[in-house]
């Protein structure tokens, strides 16, 4: 089921792992600090953030990404190279 | 005949057309179940259920059965003494449990039933009333019914509307010392909540208000610890008193009563009839509730109810999103679609089944019978994946449902007072899918603008409303002072695409009492209401209904051997409908139809109506009998002893006449006479005729009013007057006598109601007709002149059950010894 934005915002955290896990599509993963992995989910019709401390393997966000100047971060990242899978 | 008290049998009509639809009265085939699956004798494959109130799941939790095990392991299956006596050591820690749960003081009962029936006679006495909210549950209403019985005042008010729950209190307060609100934290069928803030309030301001609140499906879904929605928003009001079940989300069976007051705990488990003389909840469902009580009170039910409410919230996004007619948002995890009529309700959950999910029927009692809908649970146990294709499933079997049935879904926001999404509005129209009728509808308002030949040749015969008699009534009915005399007219004849009559009727918009088909007993309560509340509107509605308030008879012509009669009836249907909404009425009444008919009975509860008893109707035939001895003669051995010497023996006695160039005086003295007889029987309660009825009738053609008069050596009043009088209608077959009036100072001496009954009956010999239509009332008196019984029955249906409940609710054990 298409969910909007902010329909997705209305679940809590257990929740849109759910969601994202069963209806998002992966596109790209970052590090950060040896100790976080920001995964990047495309969700219908807007893209969503994972942040997991992948040392205790817990997720500790999955928000909307803010806005498509974001999307460039990853875009840039990269075309940079920088610690991309 | 006795009249049963109708809701009764209205039930169990209901109920068993759903079990002959498969859609109630299941039964699983599985010999174990760990989840929300299961198989039903009537689904042809393994199906997800949607119809549990376990909405924590936690009835397949070890640590819960474990307690059950372990209970039983050291106490055996039961122990069988009541509370009173000794009590297993259990209790003690499990109601220690629930007082901190609930932080009130709590008293376990075995059910919330059995909880009800021993808090509420310990707690109320008839310096008390009670008033209930029209959706309480049913358990509920089962206990107030016993102090009902001791004189406690009980009423009930529409859903949820403080307004009017504010208004009865500033009433009632000059007379009780409590006033006991009784509600549903949450509503079992539609799954909204009470409004609790708003009671609260009320209980501020007035010092008599008590809340007495039954939160069986609130419970653990909400509030800390899991003690339900109301005290979840709300701590226990030191005049509140809450009763839980531990049979749904708790997961074990039996109830709590919970109590603001130790001594008023200890009252009620002392006191309460329940807790003295039921037996107690057994040793497994205490182990398991010791075991679910401490799950409640550590930091595991928290997550559980987040999880509960996330499916909540998804389940609300996906009917939205697939565009279901939601009766109201949930944010319970009960949740109800509206699907109007009881068959396109069974319909989508017989589909549902074969397609995999189980859902429940929203049917009468628990909703009004044209509210039918698809009523289902979500658990924390139903996965996101589950809901949204249980969700789309359910979308795509409404539509066809009401697609195959030709019933557009406005309709369906319509019989709910929903308003209907413009998307669907547009959908509608461009798609066009009415369809047209081969069929031709004649509707006039008046008999005037309809063919007197072919009218009479339809329903002329079948009592008083041939053309002439309908003119008369339409005369006499029309521009009265009170609202109750005016009758707004409907004929409707409809023919199939050759002409011929299929269907002919007509159609009367009026007020009834909503008790004319109670028992006396029971006319007789409201009767004493309307007086002292100076009402003479209390529990009336408007109806339309087939024939009239004065007509009887078969006022239903259907050529059933046409192809097209359902078509017709469903027009008729229809038109019903559509005056009901013009005219603001409440119900639709379909009365007269022969009982027995089973094809008639299933296509009628198909659309909606519920069936209801009549007293059952009278006619004579077969008058070619030449004198009083061959008259009698046609009679059995008893009837013609009371015959001989109940009139045979008093006919000299009287002088018959038939009305000719009357007077007003006169006129005035027919109605005083049928005033005498209409005080004195509440068989079939209506209202007054009007005298303009009388004045119509004395210089109307095709009626005759039969005057007796006892002879001057009888008589010994100045001006002899009739004693008894008969208005009867005739026409080309029949003689109908519709009204009857009697002087009630001669009837002991001279039986003037028996001579009347006989007199109508030789008139119509005398006229040579075929039938006397001897009517309702006096059945045992009718068959001693040989009259045959015809039962009858009536289909009804109405916006909502408010007023059935009201005069249903009116003291049963006074009806019982009526």
């Amino acid at each position: 089921m298409r969910l909007s934005k902010e329909e997705y915002c209305m679940f809590n955290l257990a929740s849109r792992i759910k969601i994202v896990e069963s209806d998002g599509i992966f596109l790209v993963k970052r590090v950060l600090n040896n100790t976080y992995e920001i995964k990047l989910f495309r969700l219908y019709d807007f893209y969503v953030e994972l942040y997991c401390n992948y040392r205790v393997n817990k997720i500790l966000k999955a928000d909307p990404l803010k806005g498509k100047q974001w999307l460039s971060k990853f875009y840039m990242d990269l075309i940079n190279g920088f610690n991309f899978c | 005949m006795k009249k049963t008290t109708p809701s009764v049998d209205i039930v169990f009509e209901v109920l068993n057309y759903g079990a002959k639809n498969d859609v109630m009265h299941l039964n699983t085939l599985n010999t174990k179940l760990n989840g929300n699956k299961l198989y039903l004798d009537k689904a042809s494959k393994e199906v997800i259920n949607f119809g549990s109130c376990s909405y924590l799941g936690l009835e397949f939790d070890e640590r819960l059965r474990q307690g059950a095990i372990n209970a039983i392991n050291n106490y055996g299956t039961q122990f069988s003494s009541s509370r009173a006596y000794v009590s297993i050591s259990y209790y003690e820690e499990l109601e220690a449990l629930f007082n901190q749960i609930f932080d009130a003081y709590s008293v376990v009962t075995p059910t919330s039933t059995l909880g009800h029936i021993g808090t509420i006679p310990v707690l109320i006495d008839d310096k008390d009333a009670i008033i209930l909210d029209h959706q309480v549950h049913n358990s509920v209403h089962t206990a107030v019914n016993l102090v009902k019985a001791k004189g406690v005042y009980t009423e009930l008010i529409r859903h949820n509307r403080i307004d009017i729950l504010e208004d009865r209190i500033k009433e009632l307060r000059q007379k009780y010392n409590k006033i006991w609100y009784m509600a549903d934290g949450v509503y079992s069928m539609y799954g909204d909540v009470t409004p609790i803030n708003e009671v609260y309030e009320l209980m501020n301001k007035y010092p008599e208000l008590y809340y007495y609140v039954d939160d069986a499906h609130g419970m653990s879904c909400f509030g800390k610890h899991g003690r339900g929605y109301a005290l979840g928003q709300k701590p226990i009001h030191e005049r509140m008193v809450l009763i839980t079940s531990l049979a749904k989300a708790f997961a074990t069976g039996g109830g709590v009563a919970v109590f603001p007051t130790k001594e008023m705990a200890h009252r009620v488990r002392t006191c309460g009839s329940s807790l003295v003389t039921s037996g107690p909840m057994q040793p497994s469902g205490l182990g398991a509730a010791v075991a679910s009580a401490k799950i409640h009170l550590s930091n595991e039910l928290g997550k559980m109810q987040d999880q509960l409410n996330e499916n909540i919230k998804y389940t609300n996004l996906a009917i939205k999103k697939y565009g279901l007619p939601l009766v109201s948002e949930s944010k319970t995890p009960i949740f109800f679609i509206g699907a109007s009529l009881p068959k396109i309700g069974y319909s989508i959950i017989s589909r549902m089944l074969n397609d995999g999910y189980y859902v429940n029927a929203g049917i009468f009692p628990g909703v009004p019978i044209k509210n039918t809908g698809i009523r289902f649970t979500i658990t924390k146990l139903h996965t996101f994946s589950e809901i949204e294709k249980m969700v789309a499933a359910l979308a795509y079997h409404h539509a066809e449902v009401l697609k195959e049935e030709n019933f557009p879904i406005s309709k369906v926001y319509q019989a709910f007072k929903m308003k209907e999404p413009v998307e669907q509005k547009l959908e509608a129209i461009i798609s066009g899918n009415e369809k047209i009728s081969d069929l031709s509808v004649q509707n006039e308002s008046s008999i005037i603008n309809i063919d007197k030949n072919e009218w009479n040749s339809l329903l002329g015969n079948r009592g008083s409303f041939d053309w002439d008699g309908l003119k008369l009534l339409e005369e006499s009915f029309s521009n009265n002072e009170k609202a109750e005399n005016n009758w707004i007219f409907d004929y409707l004849i409809i023919k199939d695409n050759i002409g011929r009559p299929v269907l002919a009727t007509f159609l009367t918009t009026s007020v009834w009492k909503d008790d004319m088909l109670s028992p006396e007993a029971v006319s007789e309560q409201v009767e004493a209401k309307r007086k002292l509340t100076n009402d003479p509107y209390y529990l009336t509605s408007k109806l339309v209904s087939i024939g009239s308030l004065l007509t009887e008879g078969d006022h239903l012509y259907v050529d059933r051997a046409s192809t097209y009669w359902k078509e017709a009836l469903r027009i008729l249907l229809d038109k019903m409908a559509s005056l009901q909404e013009k005219h603001k009425a409440t119900g639709t009444l379909l009365r007269d139809l022969k009982q027995g008919d089973d094809e008639m009975d299933a296509f009628l509860m198909d659309n909606g109506l519920f069936k209801i008893g009549m007293p059952v109707t009278h006619l004579i035939d077969g008058l070619d009998w030449t004198t009083k001895e061959e008259f009698v003669s046609t009679l059995s051995t008893r009837s013609r002893r009371h015959i001989r010497r109940d009139v045979m023996d008093y006919i000299d006695k009287y002088d018959i006449a038939i009305a000719k160039n009357v007077t007003s005086d006169e006129i005035e003295n027919w109605y005083e006479l049928y005033m005498n007889v209409k005080s004195k029987s509440l068989l079939l309660n209506t209202f007054n005729l009007p005298f303009k009825l009388f004045r119509n009738m004395a210089d109307a053609p095709n009626w005759e009013i039969l005057l007796l008069s006892l002879k001057p050596e009888y008589d010994t009043r100045e001006v002899r007057k009739p004693v008894a009088m008969v208005c009867c209608n005739v026409t080309e077959d029949c003689y109908n006598p519709m009204i009857v009036g009697i002087d009630y100072n001669y009837q002991d001496e001279f039986k003037c109601y028996k001579q009347a009954v006989y007199q109508v009956i030789e008139r119509a010999r005398i006229l040579n007709k075929k039938v006397v239509n001897l009517g309702f009332s006096a059945s045992v008196e009718k068959q001693k002149y040989g009259a045959k019984v015809i039962e009858v029955v009536a289909y009804m249906q109405s916006q909502d059950n408010f007023s059935l409940e009201v005069v249903s609710s009116v003291n049963v054990l006074e009806t019982i010894t009526a």
